[in-house]
């Protein structure tokens, strides 16, 4: 039997890339669910559960920021992995965001979708994960 | 030679000898008259034989002392100046006598006079430039807007000008001098704490430190230098303090981050556009041609946007840089408006707009730069069109009274909240508006058409309704 397709949230203001990303996405087999902006994404995460978020940072109404701290404390899913693409440049602390949410990787637009897909892969399947880091998928 | 003799003058030591062998003469002349009168010769004549020669003497002697007396002044005046009193100019004399040596020495006297007030005027001079030269060096380090402040080894202050006065909010001098300086710093300024404030604290060498007054730049942020003070010897005297007031500097430095990440925020989103759609087109093989089409068009869409950025981008840094000019010549109001019409029609005529234009019958010439205020004007209505939804109106009309030209922007757009009229035209500034975040702005566009207003002598003004419409209203001076 055919595992059911894992569920992704894409959050994105830009709606010309939001439709490009969900094309790739459908395309490489996820069931994809499309936020306009921040709080649209966090009425999505309150009523379904997903298997992986993408999420903007500067958006319109709730902010990336504002839906990381609702995903991590008003909701309290610690589990979720999390991608952000961002607009942003280094004006932002990354590595402090990554750690403070727990954000499985941090992409800077103009982002590669292959790369995406691939860092996707890796964290929903850990077992294909690259030879780079064996010990992370067996434990 | 202090010996009594040598203090008596020369005149008085030649009649002093004379009277001693006048007087040898006179006794010598005294024992023979005697003698003589003893045998009982010349015994009448004896008186006479005292009398005569004491008289001839003394007569010599008052003769002698008549011819002596030029002289006698002047050896007077120069045994005084032999013990030093006669470095006063009062101390030598002018003799009245018309004799030559008189003549002769009152001369002299009236040279070395002559020297002696020079010298007294120099001297007076000297120490009213010397004041002179330290007033205008007070006056200089007083006119510095720095706060100059000199510490001694303990860090002390011993001077301070007066804007380090003002920035320490110190009233006088007084006040401040013989107060320790990183104390009075650590007072005024409480962010400076730890070892910032050790730093400061210790030893005299270079050191430079920026200091802000709290979290807001605007607050005020200063630069502290400090530079060991050195003495004659290049020994280290103490310390040198400058105070800066960096704060419009701070700002401009901050507004030009803004700029800088809001301009890299505006390319990276066509760039991520471009970069997603060619990717996909390389990539996915199950798209077809209509679709394919879509994804080319994007990307030349998103490539336009990128253009029209860099260009606004231009226009903006060279109105930064003051390089915006105008070529002004005689406008023709009827002809650039339909100029303008052209250029906007096809994007009006896209969302399906009316699109109207109205000019009085008779309009006056105006000089103006015409590429410019087209396109100030294509921009206003550019934004007018981009912000009405479909179906709607936007209105150019052209009204002139006796001093001024005015080009109205109206449509019956989404309008503009009443908080976000102040900051329209800003750098990069984007309405917060749900329904305009998909639309592409540079955020340039109005600060452009401002700017080109002001060169114009004239004003760009806004009114605005939110779900009613807005109202840009460009107006030029006629003279």
């Amino acid at each position: 039997m055919k595992p059911a397709p894992r569920r992704i949230l894409v959050a994105e203001d830009n709606a010309i890339l939001l439709s490009v990303l969900h094309l790739n996405l459908e395309d490489a087999g996820y069931a994809v669910t499309v936020a306009r902006n921040g709080r649209e994404a966090l009425e999505y995460l309150s009523r379904d559960t997903f298997d992986l978020l993408i999420t903007d940072y500067q958006m319109p109404d709730v902010s990336g920021g504002d839906l990381l701290r609702a995903v991590r404390e008003t909701l309290h899913n610690r589990e979720l992995p999390i991608i952000l693409c961002s607009g942003k440049g280094l004006e932002l602390d990354f590595a402090h965001l990554r750690e403070r949410w727990q954000l499985a990787r941090v992409f800077f637009k103009p982002f590669s979708v292959r790369e995406v897909l691939a860092c996707m892969r890796q964290l929903l399947n850990p077992t294909v994960a690259p030879a780079a880091a064996p010990a992370l998928a067996s434990g | 030679m202090n010996s009594p003799a040598g203090n008596l003058s020369f005149t008085r030591r030649l009649i002093g000898h004379y009277l001693v062998f006048a007087l040898a003469g006179l006794l010598a002349c005294i024992s023979i008259v005697m003698v003589l009168a003893l045998r009982g010769e010349l015994l009448d004549l004896a008186g006479m034989a005292v009398v005569v020669p004491l008289v001839v003497t003394i007569a010599g002697a008052f003769a002698l002392q008549r011819i002596a007396h030029v002289n006698s002044k002047i050896e007077e005046q120069l045994q005084r100046i032999s013990v030093g009193v006669a470095s006063q100019a009062g101390a030598l004399v002018r003799l009245p006598d018309a004799a030559p040596v008189s003549h002769g020495w009152n001369t002299l006297v009236q040279r070395v006079q002559d020297e002696l007030a020079l010298a007294a005027l120099d001297a007076k001079l000297g120490t009213f430039a010397g004041t002179l030269q330290q007033q205008r060096w007070e006056q200089t380090v007083n006119s510095v807007p720095d706060g100059i402040i000199a510490c001694d080894r303990g860090g002390t202050v011993t001077h301070a000008n007066q804007s380090a006065r003002q920035i320490l909010n110190i009233g006088g001098e007084a006040k401040l001098v013989g107060r320790n300086l990183v104390d009075v710093l650590e007072q005024r300024f409480p962010s400076l704490a730890g070892p910032a404030l050790e730093d400061l604290r210790e030893g005299a060498g270079i050191l430079s430190r920026e200091i802000r007054q709290g979290e807001e730049t605007a607050a005020g942020v200063w630069r502290v230098l400090r530079t060991p003070l050195l003495g004659e010897t290049h020994s280290v005297g103490g310390s040198v303090w400058v105070l800066r007031d960096v704060t419009q500097q701070k700002l401009a430095d901050d507004m030009r981050q803004q700029f800088v990440t809001a301009a890299t925020h505006e390319l990276r989103t066509p760039l991520a556009n471009i970069a997603a759609y060619a990717e996909t087109l390389t990539s996915l093989h199950n798209i077809d041609a209509e679709k394919q089409k879509g994804f080319y068009n994007i990307i030349r869409g998103e490539a336009i946007r990128l253009g029209r950025f860099v260009d606004d981008l231009l226009n903006v840094t060279r109105m930064e840089a003051g390089g915006l000019s105008l070529v002004r010549s005689e406008v023709e109001v009827e002809r650039l408006v339909g100029e303008i019409t052209e250029k906007v029609a096809p994007q009006s005529q896209q969302k399906q707009l009316r699109f109207e234009t109205k000019l009085p019958p008779k309009l006056p010439k105006v000089r103006a730069d015409k590429d410019k205020l087209a396109a100030a004007i294509v921009n206003l209505l550019g934004n007018a069109i981009k912000y009405t939804p479909e179906g709607g109106w936007v209105k150019l009309k052209v009204e002139a009274d006796a001093a001024h030209l005015r080009f109205v922007v109206e449509d019956s757009g989404i309008g503009i909240a009443a908080d976000e009229l102040p900051k329209l035209c800003q750098k990069f500034f984007r309405s917060r508006d749900s329904r305009v975040q998909e639309l592409t702005v540079s955020g340039l566009g109005l600060a452009f058409t401002q700017e080109v207003a002001r060169l114009h002598g004239g004003a760009l003004s806004v009114s605005s309704e939110l779900n009613k419409g807005s109202q840009f209203t460009l107006s030029l001076p006629l003279a």
